[in-house]
């Protein structure tokens, strides 16, 4: 409790600045409507369709639909835990949309949180990690993702994803090893809980960033950390991911695999670079180019320290490795969600490439993760500037830009974007997901599975063995 | 020889390898394939946007000419394109063929960039009549290995550039001044170049018209045609002689880019890039040689190359004309300032008039418009420094200018008189047009963020949904801060050279600001006299102006900067730095986003795709031609006569002919009318007369009783290449005079009195 107090004590300030940015965010909830997003219908129905569940089935898994009008995050399979939140809300007797920005007020301020004590414990600094913790919640391809979309799957994973990269840094660029297997395991599987396609691009991040750091990193305690993440991870996710793997043998049935060529859906590299996002929703950029193209960028701010960076590399010769393997694995995602990769030669192949095209939805799901990348780049920078009242005023700037350009975006939306009025947020929440209540015996022994894990991990950590053997100190 | 040689040795032997085996690669045989089809369609049984495709087929990757053999009772509704269902459009580029009645005959090229085996051709029929395709073949052409040999060479030498500049320590002597400049530099291009990183064309008013000057090049030089003084393609093959009133020397390089082997799209990209990355170039070099200060430099040239007004021109109206201008006016700008304020006895002052000569000839080859306008502006800048100007020493710069300037443009400028004074064109009969309406608002002036829109005519729309026809705020407040210099005299960090530059920069930025507004009295001008007609008319849009305003305002913001950063108290410049920043981002960055979020994305592959018929203005059409009657047809004859063996050649058409009567025969071949056909017998040698007929089509008469072969095709006179001989020359001896040493007037006495 004291530690609690003094923490708080030392880092109100900047947590007061990150919760402004959460605050500020939230303000397209400030109306009588939700933002008609290509997704929001699959979101209110899956809303709709948990809260129907509650009580007589547990757990809840929906069947996916086909895509056709739904948005592409209706077909996908999906753990649907924290849509318990709103489904609860609404079964309380809010309506859908209180349900609906209920969870999402709640969720920018988890978000806010995370993203400020991870990006601090990253850097090492509060200042670098309040600059990008700031930068996080504003960042446009969030905001797109909760106001343009209206995907909350998506939303939950951008909450959790802060703590998937604190653990890869950890483990391969910090090289500590001490409660890393924990960090991994909570954020990987909260972000699988939350939306499976954000959670296997950050599975490609992390083995991007291992085979970047494979010639020093592989160590015997890493590898142990690497053992204890993939059991524990497993068991405490095998309730969901057994029963997704049985149903990966029809990798459609799973995710949707895209009938069109699915390297028109992947992103040109200047969309990152965009300054003034308009508040588009294509997706497709290949039909009309970047009219009105989604967000999908980290917001010029994260990008202008990211280019100073360089510059001052080229200038100075002064680098650093963390920043530099961080901003490395960015530049790969980054490459990897756009048209440079010839993903059509994957397509209609094979079923494991099925899964895989399957299991990504789209190659531009994957900026998600180069953007939180490049912000964690961005927290590094900051933190290994030497320490000057300039400082203060970069990162002011920096913030002051974020800001700005969210302010555009935000605007954008609001005034630009379709709405939808409670009449039309039934109708919308009426797609009719089914429930799957009769379970096959191996989805009954995957639950087993993980009650037990569960209880394992709880046991050890009462019986105080965790810290140990991790740190291998 | 050390490691670091070695290794060079290795890697250029490499690179020469990789050339070798794609030059070899050129000889290998090229396969071609044949196809049978059964698409008929009819008036009866098919309606509009039928479609039939043939039985699906392989190709292995690689770049194609595809050629159908039909027949079709329709002009250009009929068309007929390569299509794969397994292949993504990046993998097929392709954007088919038109098909016309007078022809039996199309070829397109396709790029096909993987191994498919669901090829098909599909045709789409929208009538009238019938239309037949009976079969059609597929031919390996060399486009992909120009393609890769272009690659190779660049990648090869942007390597081997980097190479010994590292190995040969260049790079560790940079100063960091010199690193940041280069950096800025690098992003400068960057945004300069922005739109550009789409693999697609952001479509702007003359688009179409610039990209088929483009295909004119690309088709005269595959035909042997050098230079281009019709193109031949246009108008379906009518031929249409854009390029000897709108000079197109620059645009060669896009030109040869086709000819390698790239497709519409691709050329275009590279060409452009080429284009913004030399006004980022020659606008800082231009800038850093007026300033003497780099950083300045640096900042006028961003300011530049991403203003509102090039962006407006470059990327939302694709005025490819004004595009070359906007790249040229900084080197101009440069050589004047050099004539004007360099010592006449220092050395190299001799060669003064180079750089302004090369400029002015590469201006008016590009844009005669802006040429107008820097003549006019010439004129006035000599009136104001009259002392100078009559300086001995500067005159004689001055004229050596003009006249290299006009040598050099010797190729372009006879044809382009010799028609002018010759015929009579669309465009000498607009003076009538008047321009005064299309002036802005002030409003436009003030605005920051300017968008895309696409009203240009004001007095219609008013300001809803205008075109970014302005200079934006970051250059006006450039212009409030000078003024601010001049009401409380601080000019500290500027040479009195320099703050009298500064104030015609201001001075001619608020004048030309001024002469594109709408209350600018350009009718009455106009009315004043035949030339003032003429000249205004020409302008089209008072707009046009800003291209100057834009120059200047650029460089006078080196200016400031030089004079806030000379003072000792830093914040200044800090402060100027910052607005500059922000309101370059909120204006010229917000534009080009803007563009690129509202604007159209299209591709273009082969340029059978786009059509040939669009001519823009049609400005450069004999007076009264009626280009909708343009579609190919066998040559018709005033009366009776037989034909055989009729074919339609570039720029000309060979047909054996036999006129029975005894009357002379008029016959009309499907070219359109331009100074310069000839006809001849080939069988005796005997020249046939040649004339406009009544639709302005190449008319050959036919004596009576006349028998033999006709071949009629376009030959420029002897005095065109008389010129071009002159342009040679005139190229030759700058180089020459640009590579010879030079001594100072101190040095030469010296040297006279054996000293």
């Amino acid at each position: 409790m004291k530690n609690a107090r003094q923490w708080y004590r030392e880092n109100r300030v900047q947590m007061l600045v990150v919760f402004a940015a959460a605050i500020f965010v939230s303000l397209p909830l400030g109306t009588d409507f939700v933002n008609a997003g290509q997704d929001t219908a699959a979101s209110l129905s899956r809303i709709k369709a948990v809260s129907d569940a509650l009580f007589w089935v547990f757990p809840i898994r929906l069947v996916p639909l086909p895509q056709t009008a739904y948005g592409y995050s209706a077909s996908v399979f999906s753990a649907d835990l924290f849509y318990l939140i709103p489904a609860i809300l609404y079964k309380l007797g809010f309506t859908i949309r209180t349900a609906y920005k209920l969870t999402v007020i709640v969720f920018q301020f988890i978000t806010a949180y995370i993203a400020y004590f991870v990006f601090r414990e990253i850097a090492q600094d509060r200042w670098a990690g309040m600059t990008a913790g700031f930068l996080y919640v504003l960042c446009p391809c969030r905001i797109y993702s909760i106001y343009g979309a209206g995907h909350l799957g998506e939303m939950f994973a951008w909450t959790f994803l802060p703590l998937t990269v604190w653990g890869m840094v950890r483990l391969f660029l910090e090289k500590e090893y001490g409660h890393t297997a924990g960090i991994l395991i909570l954020g990987y599987s909260l972000v699988l809980l939350s939306w499976p396609v954000t959670f296997w691009g950050a599975v490609i991040s992390f083995l991007v960033m291992f085979l970047l750091t494979m010639r020093e990193s592989i160590t015997k305690p890493m590898l142990l950390v690497l053992i204890k993440f993939g059991l524990g991870f497993g068991g405490i996710n095998a309730w969901y991911l057994i029963p997704m793997i049985f149903r990966f043998r029809d990798a459609s049935a799973v995710a949707p695999l895209l009938t069109e060529h699915i390297r028109e859906y992947a992103l040109y590299l200047n969309q990152y670079i965009k300054i003034f996002e308009f508040g588009g929703d294509r997706v497709n950029v290949w039909e009309s180019g970047l009219t009105s193209a989604a967000a999908v960028s980290p917001g010029i701010a994260v990008i202008a320290v990211v280019v100073f960076y360089i510059c001052n590399v080229f200038v100075t010769g002064k680098q650093d490795r963390k920043t530099n393997k961080l901003l490395t694995t960015a530049g790969i995602m980054m490459i990897l969600s756009s048209n440079l990769v010839p993903w059509d030669l994957m397509q209609n192949k094979n079923l494991l490439f099925s899964i895989i095209l399957g299991a990504l939805q789209t190659p531009a799901k994957l900026a998600v993760i180069a953007d939180i990348l490049l912000i964690t780049g961005v927290a590094v920078v900051f933190a290994r500037m030497p320490k000057s009242a300039e400082v203060g005023r970069y990162a002011g700037a920096v913030c002051l830009t974020g800001f700005l350009t969210a302010q555009f975006q935000v605007g954008r939306l609001l005034t630009t974007k379709g709405f939808i009025r409670d009449d039309q947020i039934l109708e919308w929440s009426q797609i009719g997901y089914g429930v799957i209540a009769q379970e096959s015996f191996f989805w009954r022994i995957s639950e087993v599975i993980t009650l037990a894990t569960v209880a394992g991990i709880v046991v050890w950590r009462m019986t105080g063995h965790a810290g140990e053997a991790e740190n291998g100190r | 020889m050390n490691k670091t040689g070695h290794k060079l040795y290795i890697f250029v032997a490499i690179q020469g390898l990789f050339v070798l085996l794609v030059v070899i690669s050129f000889f290998f045989r090229h396969h071609e394939y044949v196809f049978t089809t059964d698409m008929v369609y009819s008036e009866e049984t098919d309606q509009e946007g039928a479609g039939r495709e043939s039985a699906h087929f392989y190709l292995p990757a690689g770049s194609y000419t595809v050629t159908i053999y039909y027949s079709s009772d329709a002009d250009i509704s009929n068309t007929c394109d390569i299509y794969s269902e397994k292949l993504d459009a990046r993998c097929l580029a392709s954007s088919g063929v038109q098909l016309f009645r007078g022809l039996g005959k199309v070829d397109f090229d396709i790029w096909l960039y993987r191994n498919t085996d669901d090829l098909r051709l599909v045709s789409e029929y929208h009538g009238p009549g019938n239309l037949s395709i009976e079969s059609f073949s597929v031919a390996e052409n060399n486009a992909f290995r120009g393609m890769a040999l272009f690659w190779i060479l660049i990648a090869s030498l942007f390597m081997d550039g980097i190479y010994l500049w590292i190995v040969r320590g260049r790079f560790q002597e940079l100063s960091k001044q010199d690193r940041i400049v280069y950096a800025g530099l690098a992003i400068t291009i960057f945004y300069a170049a922005y739109p550009l990183f789409g693999d697609y064309i952001l479509s702007g008013g003359d688009l179409v018209y610039h990209l088929q000057r483009v295909e004119g090049i690309r088709d005269s030089i595959l035909h042997g045609i050098f230079p281009v003084r019709i193109s031949p393609e246009w108008q379906q093959g009518y031929g249409y002689a854009s390029p000897v009133f709108y000079g197109e020397t620059i645009l060669y390089i896009a030109g040869l880019l086709r000819v390698i082997g790239f497709d519409v799209t691709a050329s275009f990209r590279i060409f452009m890039f080429m284009i913004s990355t030399a006004t980022v170039l020659i606008s800082y070099q231009s800038f850093r040689r007026i300033l003497q200060d780099k950083y300045g430099a640096l900042m006028a040239s961003f300011l530049y190359s991403t203003s509102i007004y090039r962006v407006y021109k470059v990327y939302c109206c694709e005025s490819w004309g004004e595009m070359l201008g906007i790249m040229l006016l900084p080197w101009i700008v440069y050589g004047f300032y050099a004539i004007y304020t360099e010592d006449p006895a220092t050395a190299n002052y001799r060669k003064r008039f180079l750089t302004l000569s090369v400029g002015l000839a590469l201006l008016i080859q590009s844009h005669l418009l802006t040429g107008e306008m820097v003549g006019g502006f010439t004129v006035l800048t000599c009136v104001w420094f009259w002392r100078k100007t009559f300086e001995p020493r500067r005159f004689l710069e001055l004229a050596k200018s003009a006249v290299a300037a006009v040598l050099l443009s010797a190729w372009f400028l006879v044809p382009f008189m010799d028609y002018m004074l010759t015929g009579n064109f669309v465009i000498q009969n607009v003076s009538a047009r008047t321009i005064q309406y299309r002036g802005l608002l002030p409003a436009h002036l003030l605005i920051t963020f300017l968008r895309n829109g696409d009203h240009v005519f004001i007095d219609e729309t008013g300001m809803f949904d205008t075109a970014a026809m302005g200079i934006g705020s970051v250059l006006l407040l450039v212009l409030c801060w000078f003024l601010y210099m001049c009401f409380f005299g601080k000019k500290e960090g500027l040479s009195e050279t320099e703050w009298t530059a500064s104030k015609l920069m201001a001075a001619y930025a608020v004048m030309t600001m001024g002469m594109s507004l709408a209350v600018f009295p350009w009718d009455a001008i106009q009315n004043s006299s035949a030339l003032a007609a003429t000249l205004v008319s020409s302008i089209q849009f008072p707009n046009r102006f800003l291209t100057i305003a834009n120059v200047m305002l650029c460089g006078l913001a080196g200016m400031i900067w030089k004079h806030v950063s000379a003072e000792e108290n830093r914040k200044k410049a800090t402060v100027y730095v910052l607005l500059v920043a922000v309101l370059a981002v909120a204006g010229n960055l917000y534009l080009l986003e803007d563009e690129m979020e509202r604007g159209a994305a299209i591709r273009v592959h082969n340029d059978e795709g786009m059509g040939t018929g669009y001519i823009s203005g049609a400005e450069y059409l004999p007076y009264g031609a009626d280009p909708s009657e343009f579609m190919p047809h066998d040559p018709i004859a005033s009366g009776e006569v037989f034909l055989d063996r009729y074919e339609k050649r570039t720029l000309g058409a060979s047909v054996s002919v036999q006129n029975p009567g005894t009357e002379e025969i008029r016959l009309a071949f499907p070219l359109l009318y331009y100074k310069g056909y000839e006809a001849e017998n080939t069988d005796t040698g005997e020249k046939l007369s040649v004339q406009s007929g009544d639709d302005f089509t190449v008319n050959v008469i036919l004596p009576p009783h006349f028998a033999g072969n006709v071949e009629v095709g376009f030959k420029e006179p002897f005095y065109w290449r008389i010129a071009e001989a002159v342009t040679l020359l005139a190229a030759a001896g700058m180089i020459w005079i640009g590579f010879r040493r030079e001594v100072s007037d101190e040095k030469r006495k010296t040297m006279v009195s054996g000293k």
